[in-house]
């Protein structure tokens, strides 16, 4: 199947300013960041801690900690509507049905106190005024689907009765219950062993395939982003540095970030080579140059890198780079 | 350096047929009722070398008893059965110059620094502390040893007065390893050291360690559940699976020719980067709540048949170290 890349994007998010308040002053977390997602396509976020992933997720929808969080500017445009101008009630209507999010911690999106079964299904009945039994029918269809075995008995469990693999199986069919076309997972299966997380990313696919919903995955291991998806948005310090085909952006890397981190991902197909680890610590987000953020780590940048304010731009078609210097990197 | 002949290497830990047990909580029920305690046998069986100046990387994944085995190395469990065997003697030996020895020579470095560090010391203070307590250099020389230690796991000297809040994750780690260098260890024990950082942070800690096993000739038992970070550090490795060691070899072996098929899985379930996008076929979660009888991986094996679920488990029969314990382990 291949995802529609041509038409108008499903999500589109431009030029996005959230800035969060702390005591001494503001820290830019998403610093103009832009990102288109088709319906059908899969588009990974990848970057550290602090780069900004979550919080875009958050931001498209409207999950943010306000007041805390401010967003400053840009539009997230999704099938044309923009979400930050919708009133809270009909944005409450599009969570969980157009768009839903899968966290990275299961344990701490289910309430424990609740049976999993009825958190599955809370989505048919509050949107789709499914009742009762109705809602437990496909709660159970969509917990067989997802892989839970013996679903009609596990319905009534609580989630301290589960496993963490099955604990996020049953995130993604709550996720999933009401065919949302867009799916945000934030980390699924960073918190999961790398078998369970093969069958996470195996029932993600899967459950893609079957609906020709579009996801955006987040993840900080390059490696699921490469098995997973169609295309590659490379975050650093609240920026896309780095955009474009998947097999592009980690063959033919266009940034010295997505270079750095290329180069510091121990490979399980490579063995004994040292690794090439990007110098200096991750940037101090309330601190950040004018210049290229990466530039006091990088080791192409020269005099312009650190005052000359970047932007994403063409390095070929459908591939982009916030490097003033792209064909340094070679 | 590269032990692999485990019989012929002179060896500076053995761990032999070691059984961690961890009691069940008991309710107060269970106690009137007169109900016996019981216990989950963590780690069972388990046997392993580390040559001198070797790395062996244990890997597994959570509850496999890969943590369990390595605090059980430095007394931080109690074992139920078996003998640990430091320089061919027992580490639960209670002689006091003996246990005050094993305490400099075998050293931990913990996941999360920053809750293995003390909140309200410095760096100068947290590495002057454990020179003083060991008397690794006489009194007037503890500030430059402390500089020195500093700088070979490349915190700069600004840092020295620094409190852990005050530090990155990959700074606070610096700080654990420069603590357990201190007493010029033989034997670090590392509990999943780059887990916790950031990939960047993760491969400068990578190269730092591999850089300090070569310069101080230090063995290290690596445990880790990331197949890639044992891959760049290890000598040997150790796959471990529900309290067993399944599968024991020298990198090359474990990564080019996995025989146990828990193995093969592990290996196929790391994502790589140069292969594109890759279909993977669903599966129905697999119930794992009761360990069955004989081979705890045959549930989930494609090549289990009757033997594997008989009485007894086949590890007994073809138990490692090296090798495979497997009915069916590929040669």
């Amino acid at each position: 199947m291949s995802p529609g890349i041509e038409g108008a994007p499903l999500l589109e998010v431009r030029d996005l300013e959230v800035s969060f308040r702390v005591r001494d002053g503001e820290v830019r977390a998403s610093r103009g960041v832009s990102l288109a997602v088709h319906a059908g396509e899969t588009v990974g976020l990848v970057g550290e801690s602090g780069s900004g992933k979550s919080v875009l997720c958050r931001a498209v929808l409207r999950l943010l900690p306000e007041p805390a969080a401010q967003v400053k500017g840009g539009r997230v445009l999704f099938d044309g509507t923009d979400l930050l101008a919708l009133p809270e009630a009909r944005m409450r209507e599009i969570r969980g049905t157009d768009i839903a999010m899968v966290f990275q911690n299961p344990m701490t999106s289910l309430s424990p106190v609740w049976p999993v079964g009825d958190q599955i299904t809370e989505g048919l009945r509050v949107h789709r005024g499914l009742s009762r039994a109705a809602a437990r029918e496909q709660g159970i269809a969509l917990m067989r689907a997802t892989g839970i075995p013996e679903p009609g008995r596990r319905f009534d469990d609580h989630p301290w009765q589960w496993s963490g693999g099955m604990l996020q199986r049953a995130v993604i069919a709550m996720a999933m219950a009401c065919s949302p076309r867009l799916l945000l997972a934030d980390e699924p299966t960073t918190a999961l062993d790398v078998t369970i997380q093969e069958q996470i990313l195996a029932l993600l696919a899967q459950l893609q395939a079957d609906s020709g919903m579009a996801m955006v995955l987040v993840s900080h291991d390059i490696g699921v982003v490469a098995e997973t998806c169609d295309r590659i948005a490379v975050m650093y310090a609240g920026m896309v540095v780095e955009s474009g085909p998947a097999t592009e952006v980690l063959g033919n890397p266009r940034h010295p970030y997505t270079l750095g981190l290329l180069g510091s991902s121990p490979r399980v197909d490579d063995a004994g080579h040292r690794l090439d680890p990007i110098p200096g610590q991750p940037p101090d987000l309330a601190q950040v140059s004018a210049g290229c953020p990466f530039a006091a780590r990088c080791g192409f940048a020269s005099e312009e890198c650190h005052r000359t304010q970047v932007r994403l731009a063409d390095v070929a078609p459908g591939h982009a780079s916030a490097c003033l210097f792209p064909e340094r990197i070679r | 350096m590269t032990g692999t002949g485990a019989t012929t290497s002179p060896v500076l830990l053995e761990v032999r047929a070691v059984n961690v047990r961890f009691p069940r909580p008991r309710s107060v029920l269970d106690v009137l009722a007169r109900r016996p305690a019981s216990a989950m046998e963590a780690v069972r069986e388990a046997s392993l070398r580390i040559a001198p100046g070797e790395t062996l990387g244990l890997v597994g994944e959570s509850g496999s008893g890969k943590t369990t085995l390595g605090r059980a190395i430095l007394q931080l469990h109690p074992v139920a059965a078996g003998e640990i065997l430091y320089r061919g003697r027992s580490v639960h030996d209670p002689m006091p110059d003996w246990q005050r020895r094993l305490r400099r020579e075998v050293q931990m470095v913990f996941q999360d620094p920053y809750s293995s560090l003390n909140p309200r010391m410095t760096v100068a203070q947290t590495l002057s502390e454990v020179l003083r307590f060991h008397a690794v250099v006489p009194a007037a020389g503890v500030a430059a040893e402390a500089r020195r230690l500093m700088e070979l796991v490349g915190l700069s000297a600004s840092l020295a007065d620094r409190l852990p809040r005050a530090m990155s994750g990959g700074q606070r780690q610096r700080v654990g390893l420069a603590r357990a260098l201190a007493v010029r260890p033989a034997l670090l024990v590392l509990d999943e050291p780059v887990a916790a950082l950031d990939v960047s942070i993760q491969a400068q800690i990578l190269n730092l360690l591999d850089d300090l096993r070569h310069e101080l000739g230090l063995a290290m038992l690596f445990v880790a559940h990331d197949l890639s970070v044992v891959r760049h550090v290890s000598d040997r490795v150790a796959v471990m699976y529900r309290g067993r060691l399944v599968e024991q070899g020298s990198r090359e072996e474990i990564f080019a020719r996995p025989a146990h098929p828990y193995t093969r899985m592990l290996l196929a379930a790391v994502p790589r980067v140069g292969a594109g996008k890759r279909a993977r076929q669903v599966q129905p979660d697999t119930d794992l709540a009761t360990p069955p009888e004989g081979c705890a991986f045959a549930p989930r094996c494609a090549l289990a048949a009757e033997a594997c679920r008989a009485g007894l488990p086949p590890e007994r029969k073809l138990g490692p170290p090296p090798g495979a314990a497997c009915h069916f382990a590929a040669s």
